[in-house]
């Protein structure tokens, strides 16, 4: 799906700069179709044992606590990013697994597992960098760091490096567009990104540190970043213009 | 006096919804509702262009629509499926609604006033239709569904010459997929109405079809590798509004205004689902269920459907006279007169001379047979198979005895059933969506004894035969609790546990069972003791009393008529016996013949079938049948004035007032004659007494149909079904060479 | 011999050996005068009992072969195709005639197409109601059978249904 996107994305910028018009005759395919399909490989097919590990079971059966017992398909997608959060991705195995678990026939969760994209249904790199490359990041220059972080590691979007650090992927909003552009590496946003900032970041992730999260501009949260021009006076403590009794 | 039979024994004959429903069937309707929320006995009254029409309270509105008259058209809503407002086509105005609303997802509100031919619903229509269209390939020319197909015609009202969307890189492209066999897709065609997810999820049972992907991307599949293992899966390709879904079989074979069709009743099962045949010339180009409630709602089986490809192949077009160890292609003088011949050479008299129905003998040739066997002083007349050849063990005097005393639409009113012996989803797989239609919607319980089996809806497993059944008769188990608990319980016995050795002894421990429990099971509106046949000749055969008797059944036959017997047991066949075979096909009876006479097959002789709950359908010819060969009666009847004992009818009317002489029912088309209550109880007291110095062995009750696709002459002869038996029972890939013909085509 | 040629006759062309007195017949005559079902939820059976000759009849002036007269047309309303939802056309009536068995149709050796000595067999007529093809069918002097339509039975369906909550373990999982 990602990947899709993302070829999708490429062949509108080059539409935009070429101004191609539509041929008639040629209605390529667009191969976004293996990904809605399972095909057995040798990483992912449905003999591969996954299981919880004690801990996740135990979450697990918190999980399905929320939910009445006939209802446990409620917990579909809970499940499904516990079994991401343990294997790194959502192979074939975790969602037959997470179905014996829900009590539905696996189709159900194929359902889930595919209509929503965070879902990795292949490996993803020990770093996944979704850059986001929607409206608010895209006027604040998220074309640019795309193209930073992708020369930077020598991929497209949608692929992972060879040494299998780093996937690329392009994302929509991630609700972070007051600190534009941003990316998401783990779990977490790395906000007012320029080329520099993210070539730095990347560097550190590939040494395998966990650099600061938030703003990279030296911002707090997404305060003006020209200075304050409201609110500037010290906030005032508790009780401090309070009646003398209460002081 | 001139007879009409009976339009009023289908209460609700004229189809309308409203109408029927509100006036007197409400109770009825009321109890099959398919949600478990309140009983909606209350009707409510709307207007529908101006209209006022009453349907019952927590009706779609598109019902309301129809029951006014108004065509609306869709492509997602189903009148036998769950909703699911994804198509948006049937989008009607409603008044004081600020937006055109999908009629199939808004349930009628009384007073409302509907509009379904409004400029707004047209142009609402028009946007869908055109959304629809954006990504739908114009192949219509290729296409298998061209000429049938809900989106060519509505296309015509609703759609535009030109769209005035476009993706930059071309319309959607799916992968097709391998459905198996019969199913043939074309994925690029879909339009994502989900019509075959909810069919296999509901109806079917198999839970493994649904939509990957979203948006832009959704697709229908099976997300993993793997074909749609069912014995209904051919009817989502009737379902299927677009040609996403062909028939592979059928694919480029013809075009449905070529077709001439016939409305007919199935004969590979004992339910008679009621099809028609649609014939190009002098062949059956395909098989299409024909909507009947009171049988088979809208589905047919597998086999009914595609095993017609059977009739083309292996078939007796000329009678043939054994000379030495090969058949001799011979005239109809010489052949009858051989059998004439090879009666008085075998010499038998009376009870050695044996008649052998198979399952697939029509009612008129089992009755002309049985009269010619008795002229001849015989009384031995048998069925094949199983223990076919001696006395059934329920008797034929009564015919609860023998039937699904319930009747098939009555299954779903059941709210106990007790499976012995049979796995209706091979034995009658239409039956068994009804049984899994009740089970989803209703608290339905189902006990099941006998070989354990994937029957599509759960069921608690009781034993494996006739100890399991002493344990439920007794009450143990949670089963027998819920089933003593029961307003509506019901026991369906498969045809096949009169043929095994515990079966007097299944036999007499129901019997007793049933007269204990009477007042829930034998009333007069309830006869919970059901007997489910799986030859289509079988109800007859009892009902006219092609049985032997019992010192018949005891003499060993020098002389062997078999009429479409293809199950006897060539070991029972003394080797100097004469043998006729009088059939379609030539399959195992032929082989044991010696003389053998080409017959029609069921789509070519218009006749009685009795399904097994004792409705008597007539069929109807749709094709002549090839070569010399004749309707099976007619043959007998030549025959007996060869053997000098002419049969007193020259023509089919004839014919069957002499099975109105046997049975009245016989001519009462349609209709289910139920039992009384003390002719029932009577007939059980019969077969209780008649079985009880019977022993338990213990011995489990095996499963008769161990392959669904292949269980008569003409499905072994079909190809079709022959790859449906390498695919789904043995696992093999199906067919290489019919995938690569695919790929020219692709 | 003659035995033979009897048996073949009645073999080969069964309606061509019928007497003219059984023509006026409609399949199940005989039938009628049997009780009604004794089961009160079935209503008793529609008897039509025969017009008192106020139609014209048209076969004797309409040239038609008499052979015409000894086949039984039926009379029914065709099912909708359950290829389509459209329900055009389904609440007409069809005469229609069965096809002659033994050598009403053959396939053309030459070209493969199907020959028919059956003018019939590709007649069909459709009227707007049963009455009207009974009063053709009668006019013309043809036997008839009438075949009832098959049962419909629809239940209320409903949207909601599909999110109705269940309070014991769920049979299905619904989607979509």
């Amino acid at each position: 799906m990602l990947a899709a996107r993302a070829a999708r994305r490429a062949a509108f910028a080059a539409a935009r700069t070429a101004v191609c018009p539509r041929p008639l005759s040629t209605s390529a395919c667009r191969r976004s179709d293996a990904l809605f399909v399972h095909r057995d490989t040798e990483y992912n097919n449905p003999k591969i044992p996954f299981e919880f590990t004690p801990e996740n079971r135990k979450k697990a059966q918190t999980i399905l606590s929320h939910y009445p017992p006939q209802y446990k398909k409620a917990a579909i997608i809970p499940l499904l990013h516990l079994g991401q959060e343990q294997l790194g991705w959502t192979s074939i195995s975790v969602m037959n697994y997470v179905a014996k678990l829900v009590e539905v026939t696996p189709m159900r969760v194929y359902e889930v597992a595919t209509f929503y994209t965070m879902f990795n249904r292949e490996p993803v790199g020990k770093n996944f960098v979704q850059v986001c490359t929607t409206t608010p990041c895209m006027l604040r220059g998220s074309n640019e760091i795309l193209d930073t972080v992708c020369t930077h590691l020598g991929v497209k979007p949608g692929q992972t490096t060879p040494d299998g650090k780093f996937t690329v992927v392009e994302v929509e909003c991630q609700g972070a567009c007051s600190n534009a552009p941003m990316m998401v590496v783990h779990d977490d946003f790395y906000e007012d990104l320029t080329p520099e900032t993210t070539r730095r970041l990347l560097d550190a992730f590939a040494k395998g540190e966990r650099p600061k999260s938030g703003p990279q501009s030296g911002r707090h949260t997404s305060e003006n970043s020209a200075g304050l021009t409201a609110l500037t006076s010290k906030p005032y403590g508790p009780g401090e213009h309070c009646q003398p009794d209460f002081q | 006096m001139l007879r009409l039979v009976s339009a009023a024994s289908k209460p609700s004959s004229a189809g309308r919804l409203s109408r029927v429903v509100c006036s007197n069937c409400s109770a009825t309707i009321g109890r099959r509702t398919l949600a478990s929320t309140s009983a909606r006995s209350a009707d409510i009254t709307l207007t529908v262009d101006g209209k006022e029409v009453t349907v019952p309270q927590g009706s779609a509105l598109i019902q309301a629509c129809e029951a006014a008259g108004a065509t609306i058209p869709r492509f997602c809503y189903h009148d036998r499926l769950a909703i699911a407002g994804n198509c948006r086509m049937c989008l009607v105005e409603v008044e004081r609604s600020p937006k055109p609303v999908a009629s199939c997802a808004m349930p009628a509100m009384p007073g409302s006033k509907v509009f379904t031919n409004t400029p707004l619903v047209h142009e609402a229509r028009e946007g869908v239709m055109e959304f629809l269209l954006a990504n739908h390939p114009l192949d219509c020319p290729i296409c298998d569904q061209g000429g049938e197909c809900d989106l060519q015609d509505q296309s015509m009202r609703y759609g535009s010459d030109r769209s005035r969307f476009h993706e930059v890189y071309g319309k959607r492209a799916v992968e097709n997929k391998d459905l198996g066999p019969l199913v043939k897709t074309s994925m690029n065609r879909c339009i994502q109405c989900t019509r075959c997810v909810r069919f296999a999820n509901e109806v079917a049972g198999v839970e493994d079809l649904g939509t990957t992907g979203r948006g832009n991307d959704l697709q229908i599949g099976m997300y993993v590798e793997k074909m749609m293992d069912s014995e209904l899966s051919g009817n989502v390709v009737d379902l299927c509004p677009v040609g996403a879904l062909t028939s592979k079989p059928y694919a480029f074979h013809a075009r449905p205004w070529e077709l001439k069709n016939t409305e007919s009743v199935d004969v590979l099962d004992a339910l008679g689902s009621n099809i028609r045949i649609d014939s190009r010339g002098v062949q059956v180009m395909r098989i299409q269920p024909r909507t009947n409630d009171a049988v088979n709602e809208e589905w047919i089986s597998d086999k009914a459907r595609y095993a017609y490809d059977g009739l083309k192949f292996q078939r007796l077009t000329t009678p043939l006279v054994k000379d030495g160890d090969r058949f001799v292609p011979a005239t109809w003088e010489a052949a009858l007169q051989a059998v004439a011949d090879g009666l008085k050479r075998s010499g038998a008299t009376g009870d050695e001379i044996q008649a052998v129905a198979g399952q697939l003998a029509d009612t008129e040739a089992l009755v002309a047979l049985k009269d010619l066997v008795n002229r001849l002083g015989s009384d031995n007349t048998a069925l094949d198979g199983g223990r076919g050849a001696a006395p059934p063990v329920a008797g034929v005097d009564v015919r609860a005895n023998f039937l699904l005393n319930a009747t098939i639409p009555g299954v779903e009113r059941a709210d106990a059933i007790l499976l012995v012996g049979t796995n209706p989803r091979h034995e009658a797989a239409v039956l068994n969506s009804r049984i899994r239609k009740s089970w989803l919607h209703t608290g339905l319980e189902v006990g099941l004894i006998g070989a354990r089996a994937d029957t599509a809806y759960g069921y608690e497993y009781l034993g494996d035969g006739a100890r399991a059944l002493a344990d439920f008769v007794a009450g143990k188990g949670t089963f027998a609790k819920t089933f003593q608990a029961a307003k509506r319980p019901l026991i369906i016995i498969g045809s096949a546990v009169a043929e095994q050795e515990d079966g007097p002894a299944v036999y007499n421990a129901l019997a007793k069972f049933v007269e204990k429990n009477k007042e829930r099971m034998l009333t007069p509106e309830w006869n919970g003791f059901a007997v489910l046949q799986r030859a289509a000749s079988h109800a007859a055969a009892y009902e006219i009393g092609f049985v032997p008797s019992k010192h018949a059944a005891a003499t060993r036959p020098k002389f062997v008529y078999l009429l479409n017997a293809d199950e006897v047991d060539p070991a029972a066949i003394s080797p100097d016996a004469f043998v006729v075979y009088q059939g379609h096909h030539g399959d195992l009876g032929a082989q044991l013949a010696d003389v053998c006479l080409p017959a029609a097959a069921y789509t070519e002789k218009g006749m009685t079938w009795v399904n097994t709950e004792g409705r008597v359908q007539l069929g109807r010819a749709a094709v002549p049948p090839p070569g010399a060969a004749r309707e099976d009666w007619k043959i007998i009847r030549a025959l007996s004035e060869v053997l000098g004992v002419t049969l007193p009818y020259d023509d089919v009317l004839a014919v069957r007032d002499r099975m109105w002489e046997l049975s009245p029912t016989l001519v009462r088309y349609d209709v289910t004659e139920p039992t009384s209550v003390g002719v029932a109880r009577a007939g059980l007291g019969v077969l209780a007494e008649a079985t009880k110095s019977t022993k338990v062995s213990g011995a489990p009750l095996a499963r008769p149909i161990a392959n669904f696709y292949q269980t008569d002459p003409i499905s072994r002869a079909s190809v079709t079904m022959a790859q449906c038996t390498r695919a789904f029972v043995r696992g093999e890939d199906y067919d290489d060479a019919a995938r690569a013909t695919e790929a020219a085509f692709g | 011999m003659s035995v033979f040629r009897a048996g073949a006759d009645a073999l080969l062309r069964p309606t061509l050996g019928r007497s003219l007195a059984w023509s006026s017949r409609a399949l199940s005559t005989e039938a009628s005068d049997v009780k009604p079902p004794v089961e009160a939820d079935k209503a008793p059976s529609e008897i039509a009992p025969i017009p008192q000759k106020d139609v014209v009849t048209a076969d004797v002036v309409s040239g038609a072969p008499a052979e015409l007269r000894h086949r039984a047309v039926r009379i029914y309303q065709p099912t909708r195709n359950t290829m389509q939802s459209g329900g055009a056309k389904m609440e007409r009536w069809r005469i229609d005639w069965d096809i002659l068995p033994g050598g009403g149709r053959w396939e053309n050796p030459l070209m493969g197409w199907a020959s028919s000595a059956d003018y019939m067999q590709g007649t069909r007529i459709s009227f707007r109601s049963k009455e009207d093809a009974i009063h053709f069918a009668e006019k013309q002097g043809w036997d008839y059978y009438v075949q009832p339509p098959g049962a419909k039975n629809i239940p209320p369906k409903n949207y909601s249904e599909n999110f109705v909550y269940k309070p014991h373990k769920l049979r299905i999982a619904r989607t979509k």
